[in-house]
């Protein structure tokens, strides 16, 4: 199954026939959660509305760690198979990563703000999101600091298994050490502590942000791709050339 | 938004940035690429035609053929 997508012809065939149909999940999902977090949810007693940034905020953060886990397990499997498409997908997905990182960043800090009295404390689960956050940079820079696309791939693969130990620690610094911030409230064992109608928006927001992730990783990894073809014509031309010109 | 509008708008209006230059430096990116590739992979044959023309000139004009 896996190698069957290795094949970068037989991945944007694929991907072809996959992207109307989440382009068309990512506007009804994102577009009914919208609806649900503005127009028919509730103000939380305590919070009041500053609730609704709840739903830009949790699926953001959702987001960023499962980006960053998608791009740990493609490095894997890039440095073991020697799957070329694990990679490109790997790098396509870390600038959409590092973007819901920062919108989560942002928003946290937004909703901080009016509800703990500050925009930013130095607790383990906001510092260990700034460090996921600088992860992505990181690894962007590097599979772009090599002029052989292969090492950079390498080299940045390797980062992205080194970060991956950030994952655990950021879902379980509410649990382990006194923060600030709230523990979870979704995905703790037995019944969720928010209601229904805010969990309602909550999960077709992060729904829709899922959605999103996978049309713009396909664009994205289509642009890679379509890219090293145009170097392998440009090789190819120069080649083609130098050889004419020597006969 | 009970006073607190200028958060809520702000926290929305941030993501709906991000993700909208997200999109579109993509998009941009995609297009880019397939316009380039779909003009590299055109000329392609033409310059094999030209090339071969050019031959059959050059051997005509040796009196080769």
């Amino acid at each position: 199954m896996l190698h069957r997508f290795a094949n970068p012809t037989r991945f944007l065939k694929m991907s072809n026939a996959v992207l109307p149909w989440a382009t068309g999940l990512t506007v009804i999902f994102i577009g009914s959660g919208l609806y649900f977090a503005f127009g028919a949810s509730p103000a939380d007693y305590q919070q009041g509305e500053t609730v609704r940034i709840m739903y830009v905020h949790v699926p953001s953060a959702w987001m960023a760690m499962f980006a960053y886990a998608f791009i740990a397990v493609a490095s894997a499997v890039g440095l073991i198979w020697k799957h070329p498409v694990a990679h490109v997908c790997a790098l396509a997905s870390a600038p959409i990563g590092a973007c819901f990182t920062l919108i989560c960043l942002t928003t946290g800090s937004l909703w901080g703000k009016p509800m703990w009295g500050t925009w930013w404390v130095w607790d383990a689960r906001l510092t260990s999101v700034l460090v996921l956050f600088f992860l992505y940079l990181g690894f962007i820079a590097l599979a772009n600091a090599f002029d052989d696309a292969t090492r950079g791939e390498k080299a940045s693969a390797i980062l992205a298994l080194v970060g991956a130990v950030n994952l655990p620690i950021i879902k379980f610094s509410v649990d382990w050490w006194n923060t600030l911030h709230q523990p979870a409230s979704v995905t703790k064992i037995g019944m969720p502590a928010v209601h229904f109608s805010m969990l309602t928006p909550l999960l077709l927001m992060a729904v829709g942000f899922t959605m999103l992730f996978v049309v713009l990783v396909i664009v994205r990894a289509r642009a890679v791709l379509e890219e090293r073809r145009i170097n392998a014509l440009r090789s190819a031309r120069i080649h083609a050339d130098t050889a004419q010109n020597v006969a | 938004m009970g006073g607190h509008g200028g958060f809520i708008w702000s926290s929305w209006g941030i993501a709906f940035v991000v993700l909208a230059i997200l999109i579109g430096v993509s998009l941009k990116s995609m297009r880019a690429r397939e316009r380039e590739l779909a003009r590299m992979e055109a000329e392609m044959p033409r310059r094999r035609r030209r090339r071969n023309g050019q031959s059959k000139t050059d051997a005509a004009a040796d009196g080769s053929q």
